[in-house]
């Protein structure tokens, strides 16, 4: 209650915990809703939702430049393996040998935020434009935001600096890659 | 959710300058290459194909190398010898690389003209055509260590597709089997077939490859 005679100051509005403003919030690299995710367990469905999206996307691209059905599934797999693979080693890297000392966090943490990483994905649907530069310009572009918009994920679910986001990040998709390697390596057909 | 600074990169540089400067680098890129192609007669720089009626500056120290190429097409002709000149040059990797890609450029574009205005053309000429698909395509297979010409030889292809009238080539479509192609689309989707099978993408596709039985 505010003392009498001083002006009434409105509390500010709760941030809307619908998925349309939350993406966008996402694409623009807000920090705090990075934050709010991380925090909030049931926004993971959410996240599936966003990386689903991403996936579609691209496998719609894919589909619309008349490519074969192996690569409109590669299209469609590739950003649900680095959601949900991906972030295991992010997980594991960040919260060991890279953790800062504020650092603590879990797998699903990761997810939920990484997870809104994604929303810049949807642009990938610009790959299926019939203008080969274009839409390759267009790719290039949306691959490298979804890129930073992980980094400043990873930062936010496992709250250091970005420059051990970075690390953390780069370490991550290489340990992804090399275990990739080893199960194509391994696998017996 | 943790308290704290976490915004800022380091004194006075926030996440979203970072970020900014990361999204505006390929723009800035872009607009370097754009400029780049624009500016007149440097070796080392594809010459973007001269618009109708405009003069080709940037193709000048192409055109003095391979005086004899270029003297053919502005007859209206070709010459094979010459043309075997810039075709070894591309492919050998000369000390001008740029200037035979540049030049095979433009005669795949004066070359696909007269062949999609006479429907009659020489048969040796489409032939040259699918054998200068074959060269731009190895070009850039080739070019793995040098990522600058790599980009030229894509956007030459790219030049020559947007550009040149449609001719019927034959080329391969995705799944390895024979088609027509009008012009350089089979290269293009070739080198985008090259440059998706690095990184995660590449596993993903060697693991269904091997899962549908169509690897190799």
């Amino acid at each position: 209650m505010s003392a009498p005679g001083a002006p009434e100051v409105a509390a500010p509005a709760p941030p809307s915990r619908r998925l349309l403003p939350r993406m966008l919030r996402a694409a623009c690299l807000e920090a705090d809703l990075y934050e709010e995710v991380e925090a909030e367990r049931r926004s993971v469905s959410q996240a599936l939702i966003v990386v689903l999206l991403a996936a579609a996307a691209g496998g719609a691209a894919s589909a619309l430049s008349s490519r074969s059905f192996e690569r409109i599934l590669v299209d469609v797999m590739e950003p649900l393996t680095l959601w949900i693979v991906g972030s295991v080693f992010t997980y594991m890297v960040g919260a060991t040998f890279l953790r800062g000392p504020h650092t603590s966090t879990d797998y699903a943490e990761v997810l939920r935020t990484t997870g809104f990483a994604f929303t810049p994905g949807l642009l990938r649907l610009g790959g299926g434009l019939p203008w080969p530069d274009v839409a390759a310009a267009i790719v290039y572009f949306a691959d490298l935001w979804m890129l930073v918009a992980g980094i400043v994920a990873v930062r936010q679910a496992l709250d250091f600096t970005t420059l051990r986001a970075i690390a953390t990040f780069g370490v991550s998709y290489a340990l992804l890659w090399l275990s990739f390697e080893g199960f194509l390596f391994a696998l017996p057909i | 959710m943790r308290g704290g600074p976490r915004r800022r990169v380091g004194p006075g540089l926030s996440i979203r300058t970072v970020a900014l400067a990361c999204l505006l680098l390929p723009v800035g890129g872009a607009g370097a290459l754009a400029a780049d192609g624009a500016s007149a007669g440097k070796s080392g720089a594809y010459c973007p194909l001269p618009e109708p009626g405009q003069p080709a500056v940037c193709l000048e120290p192409a055109q003095e190398r391979y005086e004899s190429f270029f003297g053919a097409l502005e007859k209206g002709s070709f010459d094979p010898a010459a043309a075997a000149r810039v075709e070894r040059d591309l492919a050998a990797g000369s000390d001008a690389p740029y200037d035979a890609l540049s030049s095979l450029a433009y005669g795949y574009y004066r070359l696909a003209r007269r062949a999609a205005a006479d429907p009659d053309a020489d048969p040796a000429v489409i032939l040259r055509l699918e054998r200068w698909n074959d060269m731009l395509a190895r070009a850039y297979e080739k070019s793995g260590s040098d990522p600058a010409f790599r980009a030229a030889v894509r956007a030459a292809a790219a030049d020559v597709n947007r550009r040149a009238p449609a001719v019927g080539l034959r080329c391969l479509d995705e799944w390895g089997d024979a088609t027509t192609c009008s012009s350089t689309e089979a290269v293009i989707r070739g080198m985008d077939a090259l440059r998706d099978q690095a990184g995660l993408r590449g596993q993903l596709a060697r693991l269904f490859a091997r899962l549908f039985g169509t690897g190799p």
